[in-house]
């Protein structure tokens, strides 16, 4: 499980964080919505310290990280707990898929070349590319990137999962393809906390969802609840507003 | 001046060129890997910003790239052992060829700095903040993720280097230290043959920079086969 | 210190009596090798039936050999083919005529010339086609096309690679002194053999060097912004 308390960030004169409180139970899908300039992103880039909070408090599991006190130490043992999804997928470009799946495992694990690569071939054909070892990313399609992004990340059998806006970058075709992977890894218990655009499908696969705006949280609960009858007014308008996804949620139960 | 002039003279004088090949190549490849170590060295002060070391990095980068490297060189060759001995030092018994691989080096080296500046600057950002997701060291980051792939950027760079350490080599024989053209000069004073010497000594320098654009060519290639637009390009026209 | 200033000053001004001829062999083998290089990546760049591959073969040939063989390639070569000429004409030994000035500034032309037309080539290519159709739309010949659209881009687009010759040209011109002719480096070996003073002197016209490095470094960079002004477009 992974509990956030009291998490400020600001930049400069502007604060983008303005105390969050969260908490995801081990197992559960939490879906982070809302409009540009949130601070959703920003908050997903404090739980793996790529940003360092002003103040606040990362629990997974049974360990604590203070965001303001931590050591760097601290912040590498923290890391190993996680595992991050970009929007751009950060492959390491000089390296085969498999290699980039491999590249943590022996280098900050410390495993062995034979065990990480069988770890690494199983990761990757568990998202579907295992035909695909030996490409570098440069003759990769944006969805089979971010799939070996997403191998890349479950390799390391993290406790928390974190997703950045997974398919933002992608070509709309491309999309699909990516989101049947993330419900693929959803489906078999890891603990996740996605912030996407991707309406229905947060809908879908989020088991609570909660929705930002302006550095607070304005709104949290059960997915279903929060779509069918959000409470807040803020919520009300952004999803009336992004509302295509009543009509593909509608459109998907027929089917 | 001289005779007239002879075909024949000209493959006689390769052959002897050719005995002093090796002490050419080895001022090319002694000063080029000394260069890439300063280089590397005078770029991380300024690649991680550090205070007061960065400047002194960068102003030692600009007189190196900014002053003709016969300059460096007479100025290293008679005026160090100058100021050395006005301090105590005596650099009398130091051969002529230490003077001038370190010149050399100190040249090469402010061309390496900003080579590997601008390689790391060409990997991007997000791939080092996905090596630190993974639970990477900064420095682990900077030497498995960023370097290899700045040196494979860099590489036509520093294979103009090489072939520009080659071309410089010839100025060694001002200062005493005898390669092929020192030795080509001499014997054009000898046999008063100059043209037919100078001749040789350009089909050897042409032959050995062509060769050497070729094997990095290809070492290109393999170092860039993960960029399949960038790689045989190259740098040179 | 163990660095006498007032030497390094005195042979600084001494040294400094040079700058005008460095300057004329700088400039005048760059414009003239600017000429060759415009020349030579022209018929490079439309493939001209024998000069293309002969063009192509003196630029890869000066670019891998130093210059100083391209200077005693001349200063040794270049009378032989003169007399052997003008024996043709009843003039002999034409070649003594020639000051030595004249074959510095020859071979250093014919080294402009070739990394020059390396930097007009990239420099041309870089105009988008489009440009040279419009030029033809509207009725322009060849050469007008040339001369008054694609080339002023070319050279603007190449100017910082422009301003690195004109820096390798001044460097260049240190080779000087292996013909006698007496420039900023010539100077410097003169004042310092006179003094003992070696340290002093080649600090002077290192700096020297230094200075003008950096000053045409700053000019380069001022032209091209102002040039960019021009073609950022846009009304403000």
């Amino acid at each position: 499980m992974i509990r956030l308390s009291g998490i400020r960030k600001r930049f400069g004169a502007n604060e983008v964080l303005k105390g969050i409180d969260l908490e995801v139970s081990t197992g559960e899908v939490m879906a982070i919505l809302g409009p540009s300039g949130s601070g959703k992103s920003t908050l997903l880039r404090c739980i793996n310290v790529l940003e360092r909070a002003d103040e606040g408090v990362v629990q997974i599991g049974e360990h604590a990280l203070d965001l303001r006190k931590a050591s760097r130490a601290d912040i590498l043992a923290h890391r190993r707990r996680t595992g991050m999804v970009f929007q751009h997928y950060n492959l390491f470009r000089h390296m085969t898929a498999l290699q980039n799946v491999m590249e943590a495992l022996v280098t900050v694990r410390g495993m062995s070349k034979s065990a990480a690569r069988e770890k690494s071939v199983r990761a990757l054909e568990q998202v579907g590319l295992g035909h695909k070892l030996d490409e570098y990313p440069a003759r990769l399609s944006g969805g089979q990137q971010q799939r070996v992004g997403i191998a890349r990340a479950i390799a390391l059998d993290p406790e928390v999962l974190l997703l950045d806006e997974p398919t933002s970058s992608l070509d709309p075709e491309l999309v699909s393809e990516v989101l049947d992977t993330i419900r693929a890894i959803a489906g078999q218990g890891i603990t996740m906390l996605i912030v996407t655009h991707e309406l229905a499908f947060a809908r879908e696969v989020a088991d609570r969802t909660v929705f930002m705006e302006n550095g607070v949280i304005v709104e949290q609960g059960r997915s279903a609840d929060l779509f069918e009858r959000p409470g807040s007014e803020r919520a009300r308008q952004f999803l009336r507003h992004h509302g295509g996804y009543r009509r593909l949620a509608s459109r998907q139960s027929i089917l | 001046m001289g005779r007239r002039f002879d075909a024949a003279y000209v493959f006689d004088f390769l052959l002897r060129l050719l005995e002093y090949f090796q002490i050419t190549m080895f001022i090319v490849a002694a000063s080029f890997l000394l260069g890439m170590l300063v280089g590397f060295l005078v770029a991380l002060p300024r690649l991680y910003r550090i205070p007061v070391l960065d400047r002194c990095c960068a102003v030692y980068v600009s007189f190196f790239r900014g002053t003709p490297i016969l300059a460096q060189l007479f100025l290293i060759y008679f005026g160090l052992p100058e100021w050395a001995g006005r301090i105590g030092l005596d650099l009398s018994r130091v051969p002529a060829l230490a003077f001038v691989i370190l010149t050399y080096a100190l040249n090469t080296g402010a061309f390496v700095s900003e080579a590997i500046r601008a390689g790391v600057g060409s990997v991007d950002r997000g791939q080092v903040e996905a090596a630190y997701a993974v639970g990477m060291t900064a420095r682990q980051a900077f030497v498995r993720i960023v370097l290899p792939q700045a040196l494979a950027v860099s590489l036509p760079v520093l294979a103009n280097l090489v072939i520009g350490g080659l071309k410089d080599s010839s100025l060694a024989f001002t200062v005493g230290v005898m390669e092929m053209t020192g030795r080509a000069r001499t014997l054009g004073v000898a046999t008063q043959h100059f043209i037919e010497a100078y001749i040789a000594l350009s089909v050897i320098y042409y032959a050995v920079s062509l060769a050497l654009e070729r094997g990095f060519r290809l070492l290109e290639r393999r170092m860039l086969r993960h960029e399949p637009s960038l790689a045989g390009k190259g740098g040179r026209g | 210190m163990s660095f006498d200033l007032e030497f390094a000053v005195r042979a600084l001004f001494l040294i400094a009596s040079a700058l005008p001829t460095t300057f004329m062999l700088t400039l005048v083998s760059t414009v003239c090798g600017l000429v060759i290089g415009i020349a030579v990546a022209l018929i490079r760049l439309n493939n001209v039936r024998v000069l293309s591959p002969l063009a192509a073969f003196y630029v890869s040939f000066i670019r891998g050999t130093p210059v100083l063989m391209h200077l005693f390639l001349v200063y040794f070569g270049l009378p032989v083919l003169i007399d052997e000429a003008g024996s043709w004409f009843g003039a002999a030994n034409l070649s003594v005529r020639i000051p030595l000035v004249g074959f510095v500034l020859t071979a250093f032309s014919l080294t402009a010339g070739a990394y020059l037309s390396e930097v007009v080539r990239s420099g041309i290519s870089a105009v988008d086609r489009g440009q040279l159709e419009a030029a033809y739309a509207v009725g322009m010949t060849r050469g007008q096309a040339y001369r008054r659209v694609v080339l002023p881009q070319a050279l603007a687009a190449s100017l910082p690679n422009l301003a690195n010759i004109v820096v390798g040209m001044l460097h260049g011109s240190t080779l000087a002194f292996t013909l006698t002719v007496v420039e900023i480096f010539g100077k410097a070996q003169l004042v310092a053999a006179q003094g003992w003073n070696y340290l002093e002197s080649f600090a002077a016209a290192a700096l020297l060097y230094w200075g003008l490095t950096v000053l045409i470094e700053h000019l380069a960079a001022r032209l091209e912004r102002r040039i960019n002004r021009f073609a950022k477009g846009g009304v403000a």
